[in-house]
């Protein structure tokens, strides 16, 4: 085809322009498919045919007109991307005549612009594309102005064409059939551009942005399109990814859903979902997918905006926590939450009002409001909650009170209460929210606890010992009554350390003190460490302590609670006790020396007396008359008898001086050896001792054998004279002693008597119906009593005694008295 | 027979302070059937001063046996017994203590100390004579045979 017509010399206009408009249909016609080439090709041959230099198409945009399609000829300045300002192109429309002969334009701008501006914008504009001469023919589509043709001559251009008003009609015509074709290519270059614009939002989109194919099935087939944000966050590869399946990328548990959204996108061709999905390397990302399918080319395809939604899955995990927490908060801290309207005083009531007061939250919202609220406040607490209310309300400030609140089932529990008014913009209070709290065990222990301590400090004070609660060597707390035993001011004491208290320690017992406070730090905690020392008080009086330390928890913290306890008054009469005795030991061992000493001086005038009268006896009997004989026998009788109990007290004052030690005693044989020894007055009295397994024992065997002695001696001695006499022997052992027994069939003793018979010359008959000293019970009773043993007797007159004495079984000697 | 056996006077040494108990022994001593000679000695100084024959008792003779008491003035019977027991001349002397004290650990010191019987004074007078008499036996049938 050729590009260019000439007129020919031959022809006239007519037939050149003929030929033109022919082949300008012709290309419009073949070439509508490619809008962009046909204007081009038309371009080229009006240009040539015509001699422009150029011809361009400018779209219209806005306030511009852009070149997007040009012809020009060899040699000639592009002017394709060349924006005309909107105001020379208002310049042109302005003007009725739509052809311009721009080297009048040219000329005439001086003239006929007047805006300096303008001018200035035009004559830049000529001069950028070296325009000479301009025509400017506006492309209208059914009264829309899609742009402008202009056919420029440049001034390097030589020759300078001659526009006839057949040509300048051949023109109008071009464009008039142009602006069909320039129509669709216009549509088509916005939908270029829409497409740009779509695929840099495809592209540069904050979402994962994937098409994928949909097979004939239904079912997913491989991604056909990916953006960016599917590379990146996927982290494969175009290639890789176009290698894909949605069911490839998405978590296995997914996997199931996938029917279901096939069948939500066949039929509502639309759906939206949470999953997650998996990078190439394994990674889980949440996300949200919206997915449209729709036909591209002939194809069915899903487009799938996935958008990652981890952070805002956080957030939401977040605040479901939150609302976790709050509920908690409401329902399981249990704490009523409420909304109190201020102007029509109703009260929004949630949170565990079932739970505090018994009511059910929907029953309580529809019964309780304001005034109702009051009422439920126990009487005596009443006005200052309410006051308490009203002051809050009046500085927009918070609430808080504690008061007793009536619980459904008719009893007052005590609740802690806290709100805050809220203000309008005009700072007008018009609501109140707040938290009501059950503190009902809390305050009751507190009275109990206020209680016991007050009584705990009654105590304390009124307590006539001190008490001390030391800690981190810091008294917590002394009473007056330590303060009253130390002489210390109570102020004074509460500045005491440790040290001070060393300080006060009686100097001859400091040693003493700091080795207990060396124990005292090691005690256990549940022992009571007891200590008993001198101290000098604050006035310098010498005083006895007894003192407890414990230790105990306070606040948290060990603490040591000592209690001190005055002990001066009980040490002094301990110490007088101690003298006594001592006196009382020393009294009663210088009566022994007296007895001894008494007993043995006596002997000798005695035997004096007796040695000289039976001398007397033994010369002169006979010899003088009845009665010098008489009184010499009655005076040797007095002197016998004094003798005996000289003897007996004697051997009661030696008892417990000498002490052959103790030993482990075989009872039988020593009473075998009492038998031999008395034998002649057993024989005598024709008595008969019964003995048998008595038990070994531990004692003084010289001084047990004397006790069986006595005993035996005793019995034989107070028998019936009517009936022979039987002694039984016996003894009893239990876990720590040993019992013996001596029962006798004699003529026993009478109950007054029974305590008396021990004492020392206690005779209950005449010498002349029964002889004896008066000593040997006695005797007998001192020998058990250093045994640490008792000695008793159980009898009835006529029928006869028993006399019983305990030792222990390992019986050690009374005393030291082993001289 | 008393004529037959010995001339000879039985030397008693006595030594006792007690002016009664010297009586009583010697009245108990009257009836001895021996010829005897006492003498008396009332403190443990005399006895020192007659065992080396000073002052008065430079002529004094031989005890045959020596009586002692243990209560005596100046030196105790026991500070006697061992200064008898330690002079030369008078160790194989018989000294037959008599005490009114009966306790064991006295009996015991005193046969430690050398002596060779102790006599408790007896309450009664017939025990007395009865040991007195034995210890005239003694005399009699051992101590004037070893004189031999």
């Amino acid at each position: 085809m050729k590009e260019k017509i000439i007129l020919k010399k031959t022809e006239n206009e007519r037939v050149f322009l003929e030929k033109i408009l022919n082949k300008l249909y012709k290309i419009s016609f073949i070439t509508k498919f490619d809008e962009r080439k046909t204007l081009e090709r038309i371009f080229k041959l009006i240009g040539k045919s015509f001699n422009f230099s150029r011809v361009s198409y400018n779209a219209y945009r806005e306030s511009y007109h852009e070149c997007i399609v040009e012809w020009k000829d060899k040699g000639i300045k592009s002017s394709l991307n060349y924006k005309l300002p909107d105001k020379i192109v208002k310049y042109f429309f302005n003007k009725s005549i739509k052809v311009f002969y721009i080297d009048k334009i040219t000329k005439n701008i001086s003239r006929k612009i007047k805006d300096k501006k303008t001018k200035n914008l035009i004559k830049d504009f000529l001069s950028e594309l070296d325009i000479d001469t301009l025509i400017f023919i506006p492309v209208n589509y059914k009264d829309k102005t899609l742009g402008s043709i202009t056919f420029d001559i440049c001034k390097s251009q030589k020759v300078k064409p001659l526009y006839t008003d057949a040509k300048k009609r051949i023109l109008l015509k071009t464009v008039k059939l142009l602006s069909n074709i320039i129509k669709f290519y216009d549509m088509q270059s916005k939908l270029k551009e829409n497409e740009r614009k779509y695929r840099e939002i495809f592209q540069n989109t904050n979402d994962i942005v994937l098409v994928n194919e949909i097979k004939k099935d239904g079912k997913a087939g491989y991604f056909i399109e990916a953006n960016k944000k599917a590379i990146e966050l996927l982290k494969y590869n175009k290639n890789e990814l176009f290698k894909k399946r949605p069911q490839d990328i998405v978590t296995p548990a997914f996997l199931v859903d996938f029917p279901r959204i096939g069948k939500a996108l066949a039929t509502k061709r639309h759906c939206i979902y949470e999953t997650e999905i998996l990078d190439k390397y394994g990674k889980n990302i949440k996300v949200e997918i919206n997915t449209r399918s729709f036909y591209l080319e002939n194809k069915k395809v899903a487009l799938s905006i996935i958008r990652d939604i981890t952070k805002r899955k956080e957030a939401e995990e977040l605040l479901k926590e939150y609302q976790r927490l709050h509920n908690i908060l409401i329902n399981q801290i249990g704490q009523i939450i409420y909304d109190y309207n201020v102007k029509t005083g109703k009260i929004l009531w949630a949170g565990a009002v079932d739970k505090i007061l018994g009511t059910h939250v929907e029953e309580f919202n529809k019964r309780v409001d304001i005034k109702k609220w009051e009422e439920m406040i126990h009487p005596d607490d009443r006005k200052r909650a309410v006051e308490l209310l009203e002051v809050a309300f009046k500085n927009r400030g918070k609430y808080v009170a504690e008061y007793r609140f009536l619980h459904k089932k008719g009893y007052y529990i005590y609740v802690e209460d806290e709100g805050i008014f809220l203000t309008d913009k005009n700072n007008k209070v018009y609501r109140m929210l707040g938290v009501m709290r059950n503190v009902d065990d809390k305050v009751k222990s507190q009275i109990l606890l206020k209680e016991s301590e007050e009584k705990f400090k009654t105590f304390s004070e009124q307590a006539s010992y001190g008490i001390l609660i030391n800690q981190d060597n810091k008294i917590k707390y002394a009473n007056k009554s330590i303060s009253d035993i130390l002489e210390v001011k109570l102020e004074d004491l509460y500045k005491f350390k440790n040290k001070d208290f060393i300080d006060m320690v009686h100097p001859d017992e400091k040693r003493m003190a700091m080795i207990y406070m060396g124990e005292a730090a090691e005690f256990k905690s549940d022992k009571i460490y007891n200590v008993q020392i001198r101290i000098v008080t604050g006035n310098g009086k010498i005083k006895y302590i007894d003192m407890n330390f414990k230790q105990i928890i306070c606040e948290g913290k060990k603490a040591n609670l000592i209690t001190v306890v005055d002990i001066t008054k009980q040490k002094e009469i301990e110490e007088k006790l101690k003298m006594i005795i001592k006196e009382l030991e020393r009294a009663n061992t210088e009566l022994e020396q007296f007895a001894y000493i008494a007993s043995h001086d006596l002997q000798e005038p005695l035997r004096m007396i007796s040695s000289y009268v039976q001398l007397l006896e033994r010369r002169y009997k006979n010899q003088l008359d009845k009665d010098a004989d008489d009184f010499i026998k009655y005076i040797v009788e007095g002197t016998n008898r004094m003798q005996q109990l000289i003897k007996a007290l004697l051997d009661y004052s030696r008892i417990g001086r000498i002490t052959g030690g103790f030993e482990l005693i075989n009872t039988i044989e020593i009473i075998k050896k009492v038998i031999a020894d008395i034998s002649y007055l057993i024989k005598e009295k024709n008595a008969q001792i019964i003995y048998d397994n008595l038990p070994e024992m531990w004692g003084d065997k010289v001084l047990i054998e004397q006790v069986f002695q006595n005993l035996i001696l005793n019995a034989l001695i107070f028998s019936k004279k009517e009936e022979p006499l039987v002694i039984v022997i016996s003894a009893r052992r239990s876990k720590n002693e040993i019992t013996f027994s001596v029962k006798d069939n004699g003529i026993g003793i009478s109950k007054e008597y029974l305590d008396k018979i021990f004492e020392l010359f206690k005779r209950l008959h005449t010498k002349d119906e029964y002889p004896g000293t008066g000593i040997g019970l006695a005797i007998c009773k001192k020998i058990i009593e250093l045994h640490n043993g008792k000695i008793w007797v159980e009898s009835e007159p006529a029928k006869g005694s028993t006399f019983y004495f305990n030792i222990p079984v390992k019986s050690k000697i009374k005393g030291d008295k082993n001289e | 027979m008393n004529s037959i056996i010995d001339k000879r006077i039985f030397e008693i040494l006595l030594v006792e302070d007690n002016q009664a108990d010297v009586r009583l022994i010697k009245e108990v001593l009257k009836d001895f059937v021996i010829e005897k000679n006492i003498t008396v000695l009332t403190d443990g100084e005399q006895v020192s001063e007659y065992l080396l024959r000073k002052n008065e008792f430079f002529n004094r003779k031989m005890p045959d046996i020596i009586l002692l008491d243990l209560n005596i003035p100046k030196k105790d019977g026991f500070e006697v017994l061992k200064e008898i027991k330690g002079s030369e001349e008078f160790k194989d002397i018989p000294v037959i203590i008599i005490s009114s004290s009966e306790a064991e650990e006295s009996v015991i010191k005193a046969y430690k100390s050398g002596a060779n019987c102790y006599i408790v004074k007896p309450l009664r007078l017939d025990e007395f004579i009865r040991v007195i008499r034995g210890i005239e036996e003694f005399w009699l049938n051992t101590v004037r045979l070893q004189k031999k």
